[in-house]
């Protein structure tokens, strides 16, 4: 698709759901064999929680947080300055202020944000959308047509995905087997809805593990580790050792227990990555993406199984506890669809062949380096890559090689040494 | 069931204007309400099944205040409060705050000594920055601090005469907001001729009502109201506590009043006010609240102006918008009560604007906050509506379903309100 590795500034959020979205975009974009220069927004999290801890009033904290995003900016600023990158894309939530937006359009920088929230929760997007060039959602209608009406023309459907370098069945120890293991499990916040459909389930092996589960008495006994935050990798183990993942997608209201949203979400693809079986609640775009098997409407081929009632949630919990192969068999058939159309690999070939595609010239054209005749082509490879590794453009000189080579901290590479060796030599015997 | 604290440290208009907030809870579990000790009776006829804590604020010495306070702060510790809403800005009710860890702190919370806001409460303080185009109701900014609350047209019942005479709230605490002695009794006279018109009064009388600062008021307005119509005023200046106010509130065909607390008692009740907005007072955040009131609201350019400012638009030594009420189209209008395009045009209103009171529903059955409407324009009706799009947008994403999504106005937010953690709502 591109003649060259292209250039990206990811941008992470400060905190939230989109941040380790973020990380599999970056690890998926490098695995398409192009560079990435995340900025790492989380790391400035703990100084936003110090400004929040200082002993002032609320209208100088207003003032200090509002400079204190103006100085993210301008740090992504200063990076994609430096990197001179192809793209920058950005997370939900990055502190991109509108200014630095501009900015970039100013310097004809390509921007792009993929938006993998709600956009009934997050209404912020009427505010940003149109600032980016390009603007990928996890929703269709009516959020594209919402964003055509606020001039946003180049918005695209990009649902979510799974990492499957990451997300991966774990051998457990008996011990792990033995903490992790339950009949059902649920791996996630409390929710308002959750709190409620769950009240339905506490007969069974049951097990709840996350944050924000506090206050609810009937729950408690069910709530593992005492509602501490789990981590990713200990999520694995969780879902792993489960014989049956509860996936209840969230809600704040609990008036509807399923809410039968629109937007699948990122546990959906995890869970079929991990190759364990789940049991999901279903949404109006998960057709789309998996072959979805009710008990009334049972699929040979399913790769899901889904439920559209706390009712039907009661039957399939009891009709697949008692079918450990027919869970094993969806299991696989979900992992296998991942595997080929699923992971944010394929999301970002996508993302960036949208842009390819939408944007004339692009990505632009990098001059190329002039060798002296006696290098040989190998050497000229060698050189180009050795370019890229340090960000330097291809076309700079051997001065300005040799200025980056001395600022390097740590060990040098066997070229890199040659270079400043070459560059000592030239001094004396050129 | 969950256990509520309410703080409202603030008048007897304040603690009726924190109904819906009270209400919501109440549907959720107990509640407790903190306020000054001399409204207690109050709270207890608006508010009977919740728990009453009154403060010693007023006329107590220190030693009274600690020990007392001491008492009461011991006991709000052992109630393991589940949510704590803190209604008032003032350092007082910051204090207690105090009390309370901060999680559980809604609306301000604290912080190391210092007062913190969650985002709601910031969207209030911008939005009043600009107090000519304010999109919510006191009652709805408080109400809507919770999660869950009730629809805004179910706080107050609708509002309707029970015909056994007009009442006529003296004045206001501060005096700018009140129309003079010689304005109020034209217009008392013109309600209640406008009222026998109707003949809707089953009784003739014509209920002064205040507390003994108002005698002196009372007195003044006797001598400017024409003696045939003495025999049917009752003063009950200074002679009635809150029951009695109740009693007689409730059997009203109709309450005039500036901007009071007895306007919202009476809206509680169900009784019609028909008010009078001038000055600092501004029926887009303190209004009667409930269907069917009306209001007469001054509009000029300085509208509504700052209480601790001194007037800046004074005619014939007194102020503009106490003029306007006193205009002979404003009496004409007082009198026919045909607000229609028509006949606002043929007798035109300087500087008033009448409104009267509304809900719209959603169809849940659910009304996001009170409107008010007028066959007159107002050069900030269409920012007042897009800010009250914007925060039921804002509501919408975390409270109650079905609540339309609008298009999200830039004054009101900030780019920090999407980036950095907030505390919600």
């Amino acid at each position: 698709m591109f003649d060259r590795p292209l250039k990206i500034v990811l941008v992470l959020p400060l905190y939230g759901g989109s941040l380790p979205i973020g990380y599999y975009c970056a690890d998926a974009l490098r695995e398409l064999g192009h560079q990435v220069k995340i900025f790492q927004a989380p790391e400035f999290l703990n100084a936003h929680t110090a400004l929040r801890q200082m002993h002032i009033g609320q209208d100088k904290l207003g003032q200090l947080e509002q400079s204190f995003v103006q100085l993210l900016s301008q740090a992504i600023y200063a990076l994609v300055d430096e990197v001179k990158p192809d793209l920058v894309l950005a997370m939900a939530q990055a502190p991109i202020n509108r200014l630095l937006l501009k900015k970039l359009k100013q310097d004809a920088i390509p921007s792009a944000m993929w938006f993998v929230e709600d956009y009934q929760v997050f209404p912020y997007w009427q505010i940003f959308a149109p600032l980016y060039d390009y603007f990928f959602i996890i929703q269709k209608e009516p959020f594209l047509s919402k964003l055509k009406e606020i001039n946003v023309q180049n918005a695209f459907y990009l649902p979510m995905a799974a990492d499957i370098n990451f997300h991966k069945k774990q051998t457990l120890t008996p011990e792990e087997q033995q903490f992790y293991q339950a009949d059902l499990s649920f791996m996630g916040a409390g929710y308002p809805n959750r709190r409620v459909a769950f009240r339905a389930l506490l007969k069974y092996d049951f097990k709840i593990w996350g944050s924000d589960w506090q206050g609810d008495e009937l729950l408690a006994k069910y709530l593992q580790k005492n509602g501490e935050r789990i981590s990713p990798e200990e999520s694995l183990k969780i879902y792993s050792a489960t014989k049956i993942n509860l996936n209840l997608h969230s809600s704040i209201h609990t008036n509807n227990l399923i809410s039968h949203g629109d937007f699948v979400n990122p546990r959906t693809f995890e869970l079929a990555a991990i190759n364990t079986f789940q049991l999901v609640d279903k949404r109006q775009l998960m057709d789309e993406h998996f072959i979805c098997s009710s008990l009334t409407n049972p699929r040979e081929d399913a790769e899901l199984a889904t439920f559209d009632s706390m009712e039907e949630l009661q039957e399939n919990i009891l009709f697949y506890l008692k079918n450990p192969e027919l869970r094993k068999k969806i299991a696989q058939n979900a992992h296998n669809r991942v595997k080929k159309e699923h992971t944010y690999k394929h999301r970002m070939q996508t993302l960036l062949s949208t842009i390819k595609e939408h944007t004339p010239n692009w990505p632009k054209p990098i001059k190329q380096t002039k060798f002296a005749d006696t290098i040989t082509h190998d050497t000229q490879e060698e050189l180009q890559e050795l370019l890229t590794q340090l960000n330097l453009p291809l076309d700079c000189d051997f001065k300005a090689v040799i200025t980056q080579l001395r600022q390097k901290s740590g060990e040098l590479s066997a070229p890199e040494t040659a270079l400043l060796f070459l560059s000592e030599w030239k001094k004396f015997y050129s | 069931m969950q256990n509520f604290l309410v703080i409202q440290l603030a008048r007897f208009g304040d603690i009726i204007q924190s109904k819906r907030l009270i209400l919501s809870l109440l549907e959720q579990g107990n509640v407790t309400l903190l306020i000054d000790n001399s409204l207690e009776a109050i709270a207890k006829i608006v508010y009977p099944t919740v728990s009453i804590i009154g403060l010693p604020i007023l006329k107590a010495n220190q030693q009274t205040i600690f020990n007392e306070c001491k008492k009461i702060f011991t006991y709000l510790k052992t109630q393991n409060f589940d949510e704590v809403y803190p209604l008032n800005h003032s350092p007082l009710c910051q204090s207690i705050c105090t009390l309370f860890s901060p999680e559980i702190l809604k609306g301000y919370t604290r912080f190391q000594g210092y007062n913190r806001q969650s985002l709601w409460v910031k969207l209030a303080f911008r939005w009043l920055q600009n107090r000519q185009k304010t999109p919510l109701n006191l009652v709805d900014f408080w109400g809507l601090m919770t999660n869950n609350p009730i629809s805004a047209h179910k706080v107050n019942p609708k509002a309707h005469g029970n015909g056994y005479g007009l009442g006529v709230v003296l004045s206001g605490q501060n005096a700018r907001r009140s129309l003079s002695a010689e304005n109020y009794a034209k217009i008392i006279k013109i309600v209640f001729e406008r009222l026998q018109k109707q003949n809707t009064l089953k009784e003739k009388t014509i209920f002064l009502l205040g507390t003994n600062k108002e005698e002196k008021f009372a007195q003044e307005l006797l001598f400017y109201l024409p003696t045939s119509l003495h025999s049917n005023i009752k003063n009950t200046a200074g002679k009635t506590n809150f029951s009695d106010l109740k009693e007689i509130l409730e059997q009203l065909e109709l309450l005039l009043s500036p901007d009071t607390g007895t306007c919202h008692f009476a809206a509680h009740l169900g009784t019609p006010v028909e008010g009078f907005y001038l000055s600092s007072a501004n029926m887009f955040e303190t209004g009667p609240y409930g269907m069917g009131h009306k209001i007469w609201q001054a509009s000029l350019s300085c509208s509504p102006c700052k209480e601790i400012e001194k007037c800046s638009n004074q005619k014939q030594n007194t102020t503009s918008c106490a003029l306007a009420f006193q205009h002979q189209h404003f009496l004409y209008h007082l009198l026919h009560n045909k607000l229609d395009i028509e006949n606002l045009q043929k007798k035109a209103l300087e500087n008033i604007i009448p409104y009267t009171s509304k809900f719209y529903l959603t169809n849940e059955n659910f009304s996001f906050s009170q409107t008010w409407e007028s066959p007159l324009p107002n050069l900030f009706d269409k920012q007042r509506q897009n800010e009250k799009k914007t925060l039921e947008t804002y509501c919408a994403s975390y409270l109650l379903p079905n609540l339309t999504q609008y298009k999200v106005e830039t004054n009101l937010f900030t780019e920090t309100d999407w980036i950095l953690p907030q505390q919600k709502p």
